[in-house]
């Protein structure tokens, strides 16, 4: 059992220093009008989802923390958003539809529009927005919507592939863990 | 399991307690909690800074096979110009040395002479909202400490407003564009008793590197292509620091409150280099 404790310690440490590069060295490369991908947010969606919330948990602090340090105004915005819609993916549809690509993109698509629109709500009501509201909706669907989902989706993707291939648990334990998933949803 | 799944609920109400006094500690200007960082930007920022350079120079590379024709027509039309610019240098040079001795037999101050200019490479970059801050690699090793009174502005090479300094650890700060809709800068028309007026920073406009001006002390004498400078008036900002020009005046008659759009001059997301502006402690 140490052995895949060493393993899951390792493996997540090198998807953390993916992630982490991919965000702060890359923005110029992927970006769309200045709109990037929210690496970290996915990231934390899909361990959610594909591996629960105990992997989740440290996972949402270490990854929140390191944005909110290099990047963020105030720490804990990103650890408290990454947990949650982490843990929103780690339940919904889990039961019926376990490590499926397509409802791992659904997962996507929902924990980033929750993060984005949540973000331009609290920035209608916190800050005093010079434009109306039709203006202001407009801009927010069209300029940051519609483009962070799309960027989020393709970098959904290629990072299914990698947590789902290269897993941090070896094919044994991932063997169990399908069985005693299989044996608690019955109870 | 129905014990596992309390226990997780209570862990996770645990951390959001923890996470939101964290974050309530961390809103205060000059907070402990945000040199944190140090030994983890210590160890990171070289290489990110590495990973950076390494994809900047193959994206050059790459570019300048693409170009390579336009690039030789540049290059040889920029020596001409060098040329130029060096025979100019020369003749300058002796009005350089004139107008020195005449500083200081007149007692002229430069602008910001007593303020100590510390430059600085830029790290990481802006990442949407509420991620709209970027890093410099100046940090409390270089005497940049941000407290609740003490805040540096920042500029870029042509010494235009960038932004502020709002924390900072031991290698690195963090800057807050004035392009930020958080940030306010009290300015003047740059003329001798300029009319006085705010700047803003708003989430539309910033993406067309424009900010809102609104106070305006007489919008009559308001016109496009006003230059506009830092008052001093705010206490954070040093007064004369260029900002940007007004590019146009919202002067509807049933409109209370009258707006102008301001273009700022520096384009921070093209930056690599920037400039802290030490020395006098403001408030």
């Amino acid at each position: 059992m140490k052995k895949g404790v060493v393993r899951k310690i390792i493996v997540y440490s090198i998807y953390i220093l993916l992630v982490s590069l991919a965000t702060f060295s890359f923005t110029d490369i992927i970006n769309y009008k200045g709109v990037t991908p929210e690496y970290f947010l996915v990231f934390c969606i899909l361990i959610g989802y594909l591996h629960g919330p105990s992997d989740l948990i440290p996972i949402a602090i270490i990854s929140g923390s390191i944005k909110d340090m290099f990047s963020g105004r105030l720490l804990g915005i990103s650890i408290l958003t990454s947990l949650y819609i982490g843990l929103l993916a780690a339940n919904l549809f889990k039961k019926y539809f376990d490590k499926n690509i397509l409802v791992s993109i659904a997962q996507v698509i929902i924990g980033t529009s929750i993060y984005t629109l949540s973000i331009y709500f609290s920035f209608y009501i916190f800050n005093n927005i010079n434009h109306s509201l039709l203006e202001y909706l407009n801009f927010v669907f069209y300029q940051r919507f519609i483009p962070v989902i799309t960027l989020n989706v393709v970098i959904g993707i290629i990072l299914y592939l990698i947590i789902k291939y290269i897993s941090p648990y070896s094919k044994k334990i991932d063997i169990y863990d399908e069985v005693i998933t299989t044996k608690s949803s019955r109870i | 399991m129905k014990n596992i799944k309390i226990n997780k609920i209570f862990v996770v109400l645990v951390i959001t307690f923890l996470v939101l006094s964290l974050l309530v500690y961390s809103s205060i200007p000059g907070s402990v909690l945000h040199s944190i960082s140090s030994p983890i930007s210590f160890i990171t920022d070289p290489i990110y800074t590495t990973i950076s350079k390494a994809s900047n120079n193959l994206k050059g590379f790459l570019q300048s096979v693409a170009d390579s024709e336009s690039i030789r027509k540049e290059n040889e039309k920029l020596l001409e110009e060098n040329a130029i610019l060096k025979y100019e240098i020369k003749r300058l040079e002796e009005n350089k040395i004139r107008w020195e001795e005449l500083k200081n037999a007149l007692n002229i101050r430069d602008e910001f002479s007593d303020y100590e200019i510390i430059g600085a490479s830029v790290l990481t970059r802006e990442l949407g909202e509420w991620f709209d801050i970027f890093r410099v690699s100046a940090g409390i090793r270089d005497d940049v400490i941000v407290t609740e009174t003490t805040s540096y502005a920042v500029l870029d090479a042509q010494m235009n407003l960038v932004g502020r300094v709002i924390s900072s650890d031991f290698s690195s700060s963090k800057i807050m564009p004035i392009l930020n809709e958080g940030s306010v800068v009290s300015a003047k028309v740059n003329t001798p008793g300029g009319i006085t007026m705010r700047v803003r920073g708003d989430i539309i406009l910033k993406e067309n590197n424009q900010c809102v001006v609104d106070n305006v002390s007489d919008f009559s004498q308001l016109k496009i292509g006003d230059e506009i400078v830092t008052s001093g008036l705010g206490g954070l900002y040093p007064p004369g620091i260029p900002i940007g020009k007004i590019i146009d005046l919202e002067n509807d008659k049933n409109i209370i409150e009258k707006k102008a759009i301001l273009e700022v001059y520096s384009e921070y997301r093209l930056l690599n280099d920037v400039f802290i502006m030490k020395g006098k402690i403001s408030e």
